[in-house]
């Protein structure tokens, strides 16, 4: 190993110690790490329960939470842990398609009109206006609705309605970035608008979109549990976090149904909040 | 359009040595001892000890980073709490400043101690007017009566010089212009009748002439009111006029002080040896012996029979501001002869940036027609403007935002060979380190990002760029302004010697005359957007025509303290 470290050159020291020099908050750590863990559960769930989230012991329905059931079983004796680990990856699937429909036509829809302004700015302007008019949850039920009671549905759904809000702030920041005098210079140098878009707009303006999008990754996870609590994702047997706390509710003694599945989603959205706010700050 | 009355008024008279007189006690009003300030491990001022007498002026000089601000912001202790470290001892007629309560020392601001920013357009609420903020400084004086304190803030902006009291008193911040404000902000600190004021380059946010006018007005109340004057500023020539005495600052150390005659004339340190060899004023013919002793004659008279870099006949360009057509260029001509240098002097809406972007085709001119190299810049297809670009390229005056900053200095250097298709794709990646080299900077900083540089290494930096297409015409605008004195030095340096290497022609828009006395050969001098005088170096600055020039001339530091 000590033969690496004379192999380090002189530029890449400064930079590691440009990184250390970065300090992480303590709650930040935390939120990372329960990031790192459902993101596990959603790929390797089996690593992490011994139970079958879709079999269970009817002679032990409704057991309250203890060192064999961390969450207690459900009315048919499934182990309620087992069934939020393997329902985190339709979960965290479906919030990630609906900030990458998000991101993707908003940021096109925002680039746009903050690049050719004109006649793009003020029908595409008028497009988001009409977005923003609807409240989100409302459109994303009717989107639901029309195309068919799926999680996937609810996805692109909740990815509609966060268009707008991904469209007005990347057109901020593309208005912001093209009035740069370094934009200017490209053309000086021989640039045409196509390598001032791509080269100088795109990249000073992807930052703080990105921090926008990891907010929004949170507030998608919310809003499709929301989806599959009103019964608009996939049907039962599914395990979604929002289906677990529907069906939980139908069973007043056992509040566990509600109250674990509940508190992962709320420990889930808030660790993704406080990296997203931190991700802003450090900038 | 806001019409500056400073410009109108005559120049007050020349500055009286005011008598040396000291306290009723003979101490000092401000002495500082062993002053040392770090944050964290950083020590950024390092036993810095000084006097001030009473009625006196003391010059704090050095480049940005020397930590003259620094000692300015610990006497008003004005550094951030907490993050700072203060040692020694700083006492204030006669009472020592630091282990004072802050309730006992806010008293002491404004009454004794007054203090005038860098900026006076940031200094001031813009939602609030302007009377409404004096009387949070009249309130200083004890006054009771709201009349009489509006009376006394009248009467004092009166002082200041500001024409109609009344309308300023009752205008906004933004109705009024830069000089103005500056005005109205000595006059709220010298109300009070402070003993100090502290003036944090007061100067350096506003034009030329009215620089002189501000630092007339400042000499004038020091000499009337018997206020002492705390200079801090970069330039040796500002502060060997206005100062008697001057303490010259490099990277928290007291490299040299003294009374200004001294420091100025036989200075000891090599550090001030060098600010004064970096001074325009002070070396007017700097680069000028260079340039002859390379091509053995003057180079306005050897080119003069070939045809012209640049030629501009007859510009006009007006531009729609709300209701009201504003002519920002009224028939502008002027010709720059392949190899020299021309420069484009004015002050702020004279219309020399407007002069500058009609020429780079980012602008189309109403009337007139302007010519680079034979080729006409307007009327031209996207591709042959393009190829118009690739012989005219442009520095801008500030390497802070002209760079992007997402992009490593390698690429930025290389975007105009790849946008032009210069040479071999492997070629460039040569030519870039070459051009780096050439400009004076290591290439270790290819692989760095603007935010790592310097403002002196990012102006390289842009100077690479420019040059790496080999263009024949380069204008520069404003290209040292965002710069301190020393680096301006090196800037102006590199440029001379890389127009002497290739035969470049240069454009040069500026407000410093003294800098275009050490670099230009001929001078168009613009106002309003019309070309009032225009000629040689040597004409202009020998037989100024024109009372417009004269007055820009005048604002030049005299070297004569």
């Amino acid at each position: 190993m000590t033969s690496l470290t004379g192999l380090v050159t002189p530029t890449e020291r400064i930079r590691a110690a440009g990184r250390s020099a970065v300090r992480v908050p303590p709650t930040v750590a935390i939120a990372a790490v329960v990031i790192v863990i459902v993101l596990l559960w959603s790929l390797v769930p089996w690593l992490f329960t011994s139970y079958d989230p879709s079999v269970g012991d009817t002679a032990e329905k409704l057991t309250a939470p203890s060192g064999a059931h961390w969450f207690g079983t459900d009315h048919l004796g499934r182990d309620v842990f087992a069934r939020v680990v393997y329902g985190t990856a339709s979960s965290v699937t479906s919030a990630l398609v609906a900030v990458l429909i998000g991101l993707v036509v908003g940021s096109i829809i925002g680039l746009a009109s903050g690049f050719l302004r004109g006649a793009v700015d003020v029908v595409l302007g008028r497009v988001v206006d009409v977005l923003l008019a609807i409240p989100s949850f409302l459109l994303a039920v009717i989107i639901v609705s029309s195309l068919g009671f799926q999680t996937i549905n609810a996805a692109i759904a909740t990815g509609v309605s966060a268009i707008a809000i991904f469209a007005r702030l990347m057109r901020a920041e593309v208005l912001r970035a093209r009035g740069s005098v370094f934009v200017e210079a490209s053309y000086l140098q021989g640039g045409n608008r196509l390598h001032a878009l791509l080269g100088h707009v795109l990249p000073n303006t992807y930052k703080s979109v990105v921090a926008l999008a990891v907010l929004q990754f949170g507030t998608s996870i919310l809003v499709i549990a929301s989806l599959a609590f009103l019964g608009y994702g996939d049907p039962p047997p599914a395990s979604d976090w929002g289906l677990l706390v529907a069906s939980g509710k139908s069973y007043a003694t056992a509040p566990w149904l509600i109250y674990a599945p509940a508190l992962v989603i709320v420990i889930t959205v808030l660790s993704v909040n406080r990296i997203s706010t931190w991700l802003r700050r450090t900038q | 359009m806001t019409v500056s009355i400073d410009t109108m008024r005559p120049a007050l008279p020349e500055v009286v040595p005011p008598v040396r007189s000291t306290g009723p006690d003979g101490r000092p009003l401000l002495s500082v001892e062993g002053l040392s300030v770090s944050y964290g491990d950083t020590s950024v001022v390092r036993g810095v000890s000084f006097s001030l007498e009473r009625g006196q002026s003391l010059a704090l000089i050095g480049e940005s980073g020397s930590g003259k601000s620094t000692v300015a912001k610990s006497i008003l202790r004005l550094l951030p709490a907490g993050e700072s470290a203060v040692r020694g001892s700083v006492s204030l007629d006669g009472r020592e400043l630091f282990g004072l309560p802050e309730r006992q020392f806010r008293p002491l601001r404004g009454r004794l101690l007054g203090y005038i920013p860098q900026d006076p357009s940031s200094a001031l609420n813009p939602v609030r007017t302007i009377g409404s903020q004096a009387h949070e400084a009249a309130a200083l004086t004890g006054e009771p009566d709201a009349r009489v304190r509006r009376r006394d803030i009248l009467s004092v902006f009166e002082r200041v010089g500001l024409p109609d009291p009344e309308r300023v008193y009752a205008s906004y911040p933004h109705q009024l212009s830069g000089g103005m404000l500056q005005r109205v902000l000595i006059g709220l600190t010298v109300l009070p009748r402070p003993a100090l004021i502290v003036a944090d380059e007061p100067t350096s946010a506003l034009d030329v002439t009215i620089q002189k006018l501000i630092l007339d007005l400042l000499s004038e109340l020091r000499r009337d009111l018997g206020i002492s004057l705390l200079l801090i500023t970069h330039d040796l020539a500002v502060a060997a006029e206005r100062a008697d005495s001057i303490v010259v600052l490099k990277n928290g150390i007291v490299e040299e002080s003294g009374s200004s005659r001294h420091v100025f004339s036989t200075p000891t340190s090599e550090y001030a040896r060098q600010l004064h060899a970096d001074v325009p004023a002070l070396n007017p013919d700097r680069y000028r012996i260079q340039r002859g002793a390379a091509s053995g004659t003057t180079p306005a008279v050897a080119s003069a029979v070939t045809s012209p870099a640049i030629e501009v006949h007859a510009a006009t360009k007006r531009f729609r501001a709300g209701d009201v057509d504003v002519t920002a260029l009224d028939g502008v001509s002027f010709t720059v002869a392949k190899g020299t240098t021309h420069a484009l002097v004015g002050e702020s809406g004279s219309g020399k940036t407007t002069a500058v972007r009609l020429l780079l085709g980012l602008e189309q001119p109403d009337a007139g027609r302007i010519e680079v190299a034979g080729t006409p810049v307007h009327g031209q297809t996207p591709a042959g403007l393009r190829g118009l670009r690739r012989h005219l390229q442009l520095v801008y005056q500030n390497p802070f935002t002209s760079l992007d900053p997402t992009w490593r200095v390698s690429r930025i250097v290389r975007e105009p060979l790849d946008r032009f298709r210069v040479g071999e794709r492997a070629d460039r990646a040569r030519l870039v380190e070459r051009t780096i080299e050439e400009v004076g900077l290591p290439t270790s900083v290819l692989s760095r990002r603007p935010g790592q540089l310097s403002g002196g290494q990012r102006q390289r930096v842009a100077i690479a760029r420019a040059l790496i297409v080999r263009p024949d015409v380069l204008v520069l605008d404003e290209p040292t302004s965002a710069l301190d004195v020393s680096v301006q030095a090196g800037i102006l340096e590199l440029l001379s010697r890389l127009q002497r290497e290739h035969g470049l022609s240069y454009l040069l828009v500026s407000h410093d005359l003294a800098l275009v006395r050490q670099l230009a050969d001929t001078v168009t001098v613009l106002q309003r957007g019309k070309v009032v005088e225009s000629g040689t170096v040597e004409q202009i600055f020998a037989r100024p025509a024109h009372e417009y020039t004269r007055a820009l001339l005048e604002a030049i530091p005299s070297t004569s303290p």
